[in-house]
């Protein structure tokens, strides 16, 4: 009887070894490390969009905020060189009243009613800036069969929120700056 | 016949002595509800309310922290209802700091004032009397600008001495008695009385 | 019986793939590890610009505490109004009513020397709330400061830098000293000099507003949030943008505080590098006149 010819009874060594540390490296371990590019390129841009949106909360009009964020373009620059295209975004007020439950969204350029208003009925209320960019998040490596996340760009929603800053009134009009 | 001839001419008699009393009565009943003016007339009041104002100019070293606020309001004599704001005056350690104009003084020129100064709260400071005594002669001086005579100063009897002291800072001095081939020099003078009654006292302005 | 060149021929049977699957899944993890604290970086940031703005805040609170800033706008207002109008009475006096003359002089006079007793309080008031705002942002840095170093292997994050603090104003924010009327002629004299702006009928900021009847003194009414309707602006943060550096002696009402962090990932040439993080805060608006 042959020794050579005897498996092992362990079952540890295959004699295609060889052939399955390659397949294990192709189809595991690069795709992981692909896909982790992935988690990478997100929280650059959920960081980098929650700084925006930071920005946004600090100007002094509401009606600002709209012309800045519809003007700027050097975010979206920038998510485009770390490989993270913006398709679109939504920028909403949130106003969270007095009570727990109570709350209201204020869509565009749409005024908040009086009773929401500081000092109002509702109060005293916590106003936010609720921006919702949607964004195509690729692996490092993208062709062949389109598999999101794995040969093709991931599609997914970032939202990002900062406390409204500026709970004035215009001398001038008299009016909420937040209503401006 | 006689006895009722008698009898009417008493009746008369009293009548007429009875009307000639109730003529008399109504006569002299406004002069005795304005027996304070019987001596000086005047036909409006310039009332100054001052009040201790707290919680202002708090920092480290402020020298503002006292602050007195003198607000004066005019008013015709006959309508103390209807006063109007003329103008508000700010002091800190009896130095005059602001002044805020409401309104123009819209009194009659050649009437007659009555100045009275009245405190709101309980307890007057020193720095508050005095500050009343400088609101006094700015209003004096706003009057004779204006070409009103000020009649009579009223103040609380509480802060009448710091008030009358006051004044003579500004160059008045208490006048002496007038006699007989003895008059007293003076441009103007200023007839300084308490609320409640009880302490007056005359100045007459010193060169 | 097993022959010795029999042997070399004979394959381990002991196995190893665990042992290989195991290395690589623990090196697969330790790199996706540090690709996310990289990528963790702008969470660092925020963290940062989160602490400046907070410190930005507190120094900005500070400068208008109790309402300091706009008592004093105010007051230098009145005290314009208080030495136009005795001056006025003393010409009249001077000219037409020569009894009243030495009345007029010395009111004149007093209220001269309360606009120089005003004007040294403003800047004795600059020197004050400058300071309290510098010790309120050390205090408070301190507190925070500690919470945000990060030591990792391949990443180190440090103790941010003591913040730097310049005070300025806003742009667009005017004094909050509404416009006074009850003096014709003064009013006339705002008018001429552009000192009232027409849409607010507010004194406008940062300005010395003399009177032409007396130069020498000053009335420097500053920039600060104006109430309306007995509302008042609450401390706020606002974009670099509309920051200004103060020119004269203006009493300050916007706090900026800058604060740098260094970050070491102890690779390549630029293994050392410093985020900065800036954050700017209006102080607390004034209050309606007493």
């Amino acid at each position: 009887m042959s020794i050579t010819s005897q498996r092992g009874k362990r079952g540890g060594t295959i004699a295609e070894f060889g052939t399955a540390f390659v397949v294990l490296v192709v189809f595991f371990f690069i795709p992981l490390v692909n896909l982790s590019f992935i988690a990478v390129r997100y929280f650059i841009a959920q960081g980098l969009i929650q700084e925006y949106v930071h920005r946004l909360a600090q100007v002094e009009k509401r009606s600002d905020a709209y012309s800045m964020l519809s003007s700027d373009t050097w975010w979206k620059d920038f998510c485009d060189r770390c490989g993270v295209t913006v398709s679109s975004h939504v920028l909403k007020l949130q106003v969270c009243g007095a009570n727990s439950g109570e709350k209201i969204t204020v869509n565009g350029g749409a005024p908040v009613s009086t009773q929401w208003l500081p000092g109002g009925s509702k109060g005293p209320c916590v106003y936010t800036m609720d921006l919702f960019v949607d964004v195509n998040v690729p692996p490092i490596y993208s062709g062949g069969p389109s598999v999101p996340g794995i040969t093709s760009p991931l599609p997914l929603q970032i939202a990002a929120h900062s406390n409204w800053e500026n709970l004035s009134r215009n001398p001038v009009t008299t009016e909420y700056f937040i209503n401006e | 016949m006689n006895r009722l001839a008698a009898m009417s001419k008493k009746l008369t008699i009293v009548m007429g002595i009875t009307s000639i009393a109730a003529a008399a009565t109504l006569a002299l009943a406004p002069i005795a509800k304005c027996t304070e003016h019987v001596d000086r007339p005047f036909e409006w009041t310039v009332e100054i309310d001052t009040k201790q104002l707290k919680n202002q100019f708090q920092y480290n070293g402020s020298e503002l922290k006292e602050l007195v606020k003198a607000k004066m309001s005019y008013f015709k004599m006959t309508d103390e209802d209807n006063k109007t704001d003329y103008e508000d005056l700010w002091y800190a350690k009896s130095k005059t700091l602001g002044m805020e104009r409401h309104h123009k003084l819209d009194i009659t020129q050649g009437d007659a004032i009555c100045i009275k100064v009245k405190h709101i709260g309980e307890y007057t400071s020193y720095d508050e009397q005095r500050a009343s005594g400088k609101a006094v002669m700015k209003a004096v001086l706003d009057a004779a600008v204006n070409k009103n005579m000020v009649a009579t100063i009223k103040v609380p009897m509480t802060s009448f001495h710091t008030i009358a002291a006051e004044i003579e800072n500004y160059h008045f001095a208490p006048a002496p008695a007038s006699t007989p081939d003895n008059p007293v020099d003076s441009d103007m003078n200023l007839f300084l009385e308490s609320e409640p009654a009880g302490l007056t006292q005359s100045f007459a302005h010193m060169h | 019986m097993i022959r010795t060149h029999e042997r070399k021929n004979i394959r381990r049977n002991s196995g190893n793939m665990l042992i290989l699957s195991g290395v690589f899944i623990t090196l697969l993890a330790v790199l996706a590890l540090v690709a996310c604290s990289f990528g963790g970086l702008f969470f660092v940031f925020n963290r940062i610009q989160t602490t400046t703005d907070e410190l930005a805040l507190t120094g900005a609170r500070k400068l208008n505490e109790q309402d300091r800033i706009g008592q004093m706008n105010n007051m230098i207002a009145r005290c314009r109004q208080l030495v136009y109008d005795a001056h006025k009475s003393h010409t009249y006096a001077y000219e037409d009513a020569s009894q009243l003359n030495q009345l007029a002089e010395q009111l004149h006079d007093e209220a001269r020397e309360g606009a120089i007793l005003l004007e040294a309080e403003r800047q004795k008031l600059r020197v004050v709330a400058v300071n309290e705002a510098k010790s309120a942002i050390t205090e408070r840095y301190e507190e925070l400061k500690e919470g945000h170093s990060l030591v990792l292997p391949w990443l180190k994050v440090a103790i941010p830098t003591t913040p730097m603090v310049e005070f300025g104003y806003a742009k667009d924010i005017r004094s909050n000293v509404a416009e006074l009327k009850g003096i014709d002629d003064l009013e006339m004299e705002d008018n001429k000099q552009s000192f009232v702006l027409t849409d607010s009928h507010l004194y406008k900021e940062n300005i010395d507003a003399k009177i032409s009847t007396d130069t020498e003194l000053h009335f420097r009414i500053s920039s600060l949030p104006a109430p309306v309707q007995s509302t008042v602006a609450p401390a706020r943060c606002i974009l670099a943008k509309q920051y200004k550096s103060l020119v004269a002696a203006d009493l300050p009402s916007v706090c900026k505080v800058e604060m740098k962090l260094g970050v070491d990932t102890g690779i390549g040439a630029d293994a050392h590098q410093e985020m900065k993080s800036t954050g700017i805060a209006v102080a607390t608006g004034g209050e309606k006149v007493l």
